[in-house]
């Protein structure tokens, strides 16, 4: 009699550490992959604040500004003429740049590509077009150009936005 | 013989008493495992809905606001003063000093027009959109140019002001975006 009670002693016993081993083995699954996601999420929030630097930034870059073209020294400002030239030789730049896609707009936006045949009557411009799942940023920006009208080359400057999209990390 | 009946019922009598203690023990036992049981679920519970509901940062960022007012600044308007046309920043100067563009139109006028259609191309307002509204407000020393007021007014926003000056005129350039 005493002999059985023992037993089933142990059996409880060997029952509640089994329920608690379990119990903490899921708790264990349940903080890894919350762990896992926060990394996953730290990582693409990694990634933003790289492409929200840059995108504050790539208006001032050598490569967009407008410096002295249009009369005075514009900040936040895109020389047009000059990313259109350095859309059609990207191949130089593009490692300059680590995001996935850069794309100048013309505010209010139709969507009309720029290409070298409709220059400058379009309103987007992709210098860098990759087609990945990712998230934007954007800036404002004042956009000029020079438009030649009839016997005078004009300065004309637009509303417009510059977009960054950087890869969204799985 | 009665001595033994009487012993007899007594062993029964503690035996009973025993089978209950033992029970009440194990039920005392489920009881706590399930207490146990219950506090870690809640404990789990608070702390995955803790990580989930972190605030949601605005989806407005800082320098947008600022970028904005720079960016509509430099706008070239349709108003040409001298054989010139004029950008945002001119024209607000102009219509301080009462100018008239060469199509006959007031450079005030038009300044209100290119303002609020900048403001409807660069803020798209709706409950969807992480943006809500927008306050913006053009003022010189004596009046104020330009007021255009959008969408709801939130307790989050994000703000930007700027001043010029040109030949002794000054403007204000006020806008609060609301998300």
């Amino acid at each position: 009699m005493v002999n059985k009670k023992g037993q089933i002693k142990i059996q409880q016993m060997a029952f509640m550490l089994m329920t608690i081993f379990i119990l903490f083995v899921i708790i264990g699954v349940i903080v890894i992959s919350i762990k896992t996601a926060s990394l996953k999420q730290a990582a693409t929030e990694y990634a933003r604040e790289e492409a929200l630097t840059l995108v504050s930034k790539l208006a001032n870059s050598p490569e967009f500004s407008c410096g002295n073209s249009y009369g005075n020294q514009k900040s936040d400002c895109v020389d047009f003429d000059k990313a259109m030239a350095l859309k059609n030789n990207i191949n130089n730049y593009k490692e300059l740049w680590s995001v996935t896609n850069i794309e100048i707009r013309k505010l209010p936006n139709e969507n009309v590509l720029c290409t070298e045949e409709n220059y400058p009557d379009c309103d987007t411009l992709q210098i860098i077009n990759n087609t990945v799942s990712g998230y934007s940023v954007s800036n404002f920006v004042s956009i000029c150009y020079k438009i030649n009208d009839g016997n005078e080359v004009l300065n004309k400057c637009d509303l417009g936005k510059i977009i960054v999209s950087y890869e969204e990390i799985e | 013989m009665k001595i033994n009946k009487i012993s007899k019922k007594a062993q029964e009598v503690k035996s009973e008493i025993s089978r209950t203690m033992l029970s009440k023990k194990a039920q005392e036992e489920i009881i706590g495992f399930a207490i146990i049981l219950v506090i870690i679920a809640i404990v789990a519970i608070i702390f995955i809905s803790l990580s989930s509901n972190k605030s949601e940062s605005s989806n407005i960022e800082d320098y947008e606001a600022s970028s904005f007012i720079k960016a509509m600044l430099e706008q070239t308007t349709s108003c040409e003063i001298n054989n010139e046309f004029s950008s945002v920043k001119e024209i607000i100067f102009d219509c301080i000093r009462g100018y008239t563009c060469s199509d006959g139109k007031s450079a005030c006028d038009i300044l209100n027009e290119i303002t609020e259609s900048s403001l409807k191309a660069g803020w798209d307002v709706s409950d969807e959109s992480s943006v809500k509204g927008y306050e913006f407000v053009i003022n010189s020393k004596k009046e104020n140019l330009v007021n255009i007021t959008k969408g709801k007014i939130t307790s989050s926003y994000k703000a930007s002001t700027q001043d010029y000056s040109v030949s002794g005129e000054d403007a204000e350039i006020y806008i609060k975006v609301y998300s």
